[in-house]
């Protein structure tokens, strides 16, 4: 038997693996994530809510299915936890209004992790309501990045990347409006993956903006990130996002490499605004990628940062400040500064206004369409800036509604609806990781996480760990 | 009466009318992001309605 201390960092495939050989013991494993939590958990502040009870007798349950043979799959008897949005027990959005609320039914997603035997081990820190940013004087302590605790995580699947990073959970969904998943994958170093749109049935996930929202795997690598999703994807009726059009996409779809693949890079849409030390490591993974013989090319999008981010952001303010126009009626002191000024703004935006926004999201999808008939995948860094040091308190709405806004490069695939992935790819000059996005055409995820994969193993950087926490 | 006052009357009124009050510490704030809510909505709208390049649409 493998010693479960040990495996903290391992990929959930490599545990599953022990796991259904019987090598390893899932009560044991489930012990050593649940000890390590309680020992920097107060450190970092990657759960809201520990399940130490119920995810033992998880375990012990798989353990004993598994030993007679039944075994459910590649989670079944691995430890991983959910962002706080997703209804399963004490369900707070990160939000002082439901700092009590206990949820009576099960996400879909967490119902069918369950069915395939992972052992559900925690609920996980998040932004206010998937959205304002978090400072230190929040109603919930802000999640900590374990490459330097004084700086954000990235949000708002805060505690899903702080998690995954410290090797807290072999595995977390966390969801991505405009970019929640990847942009903790890039800060913490770890994978980030945002399926097509209604992949991944969002019923009983408490929404930002519906037409926006995804839940997504956060993972250490991408094998374990298809993994995850393999296990939770499917059409849901009680999802009206949810796509009738679904995938299936298994281990066999990551091999084969790269050579003759087509990527495009948009450089008109990212460059203006990257960190230098950041583009620097992009190029170098772009250089790694030609030489594992992908083909690569500039390719101009023809959209600003700004015109992207402009329209998921009118999009993002209207369908939020519509669904909290009640608690703003009648609970407004339960919104943090931040979040409680962003949705007034949003109820500033006229329908108008929205419906102009839909229009443009729709050109920007053709327009990104069309970049797709001539490259497979499109490539870019996932974030053009560093992880900011946690602030003292809310930041003021004009850092957030501006002109200039900080360069997240993720909202292109929100908006446009396809697959894309953040791989880490290997750290800035001062230390901190950076993420390196790949999208793709609506419904190709297996090309996007072939791309993914194949830089990952010839890259190494997944093998990277925050020294802080051994 | 200047623009960002104009604009700090023009949020409260809307606000009122929605049944939401929003803290007069923070009315000035709300106002000071509000030309840039603006300029998003233009952004968002002149993209709508500019037409395709030539041989962009698919």
């Amino acid at each position: 038997m493998t010693t479960a201390n040990q495996l903290h960092y391992a990929s959930l495939l490599a545990v599953s693996d022990q796991l259904r050989a019987r090598e390893l013991s899932p009560v044991e494993l489930t012990r050593a994530t649940l000890a390590r939590i309680e020992h920097l958990n107060p450190k970092l502040g990657a759960y809201y809510t520990v399940f130490a009870e119920s995810a033992m007798a998880e375990a012990r349950e798989a353990e004993t299915e598994i030993g007679d043979g039944r075994w459910r799959g590649p989670l079944h008897g691995v430890p991983i936890a959910f962002k706080d949005l997703y209804s399963l027990g004490p369900t707070t959005a990160g939000s002082k209004l439901l700092a009590d609320h206990v949820a009576t039914h099960e996400a879909a997603a967490v119902s069918r992790s369950r069915a395939a035997g992972a052992v559900i081990i925690g609920k996980l820190a998040t932004h206010e309501f998937a959205m304002a940013a978090a400072t230190l004087s929040d109603h919930f302590p802000p999640a900590r990045n374990p490459w330097d605790p004084d700086r954000t995580p990235g949000g708002s699947s805060t505690g899903a990347g702080v998690a995954v990073a410290a090797g807290l959970a072999f595995g977390a969904f966390g969801t991505d409006t405009g970019g929640s998943v990847r942009l903790p994958a890039a800060h913490c170093g770890v994978v980030g993956y945002k399926p097509t749109y209604g992949l991944i049935s969002l019923a009983g996930v408490i929404p930002l903006a519906p037409s926006l929202d995804h839940a997504g795997p956060l993972a250490r690598t991408v094998a374990d990130a298809t993994a995850m999703f393999a296990a939770v994807c499917g059409h849901d009726p009680d999802d009206p996002g949810s796509s009738d059009r679904q995938i299936a996409i298994g281990p066999k779809d990551l091999v084969g490499g790269i050579r003759g693949l087509r990527i495009g890079v948009p450089r008109d849409f990212w460059e203006p605004a990257c960190d230098p030390g950041i583009r620097a490591r992009f190029e170098a993974a772009l250089l790694r990628l030609e030489e594992m013989g992908a083909r690569v090319t500039d390719a101009p999008l023809g959209l600003t940062l700004l015109q992207v981010m402009a329209v998921g952001y009118v999009i993002t303010l209207f369908e939020a400040g519509a669904y909290h126009l009640p608690n703003l009626r009648s609970h407004p002191e339960g919104f943090g500064r931040e979040l409680g000024l962003a949705m007034r703004a949003g109820l500033m935006v006229p329908e108008a206004a929205y419906r102009a926004a839909l229009g443009a999201r729709a050109r920007i999808v053709r327009q990104v369409d069309k970049l797709l008939e001539d490259h497979d995948v499109l490539a870019m860094p996932t974030i053009g800036v560093l992880a900011d040091p946690l602030p003292a308190g809310p930041r003021p709405l004009s850092r957030r509604i501006t002109e200039s806004p900080a360069p997240q490069y993720t909202w292109l695939a929100n908006v446009h609806g396809g697959p894309a992935v953040s791989v880490p790819c290997g750290p800035a000059p001062e230390g901190l990781p950076v993420g390196l996005q790949l999208m793709g055409r609506s419904f190709d995820d297996a090309t996007v996480l072939r791309a993914a994969q194949a830089y990952e193993e010839a890259a190494g950087w997944g093998q990277m760990r925050p020294k802080l926490w051994p | 009466m200047d623009s960002t006052q104009e604009d700090e009357r023009a949020l409260t009124t809307r606000l009122a009318e929605l049944g939401v009050s929003v803290p007069q510490d923070q009315v000035e704030e709300l106002a000071a992001a509000y030309p840039a809510l603006l300029a998003w909505m233009r952004i968002a709208r002149e993209l709508a309605d500019q037409p395709m390049a030539p041989g962009a649409e698919t």
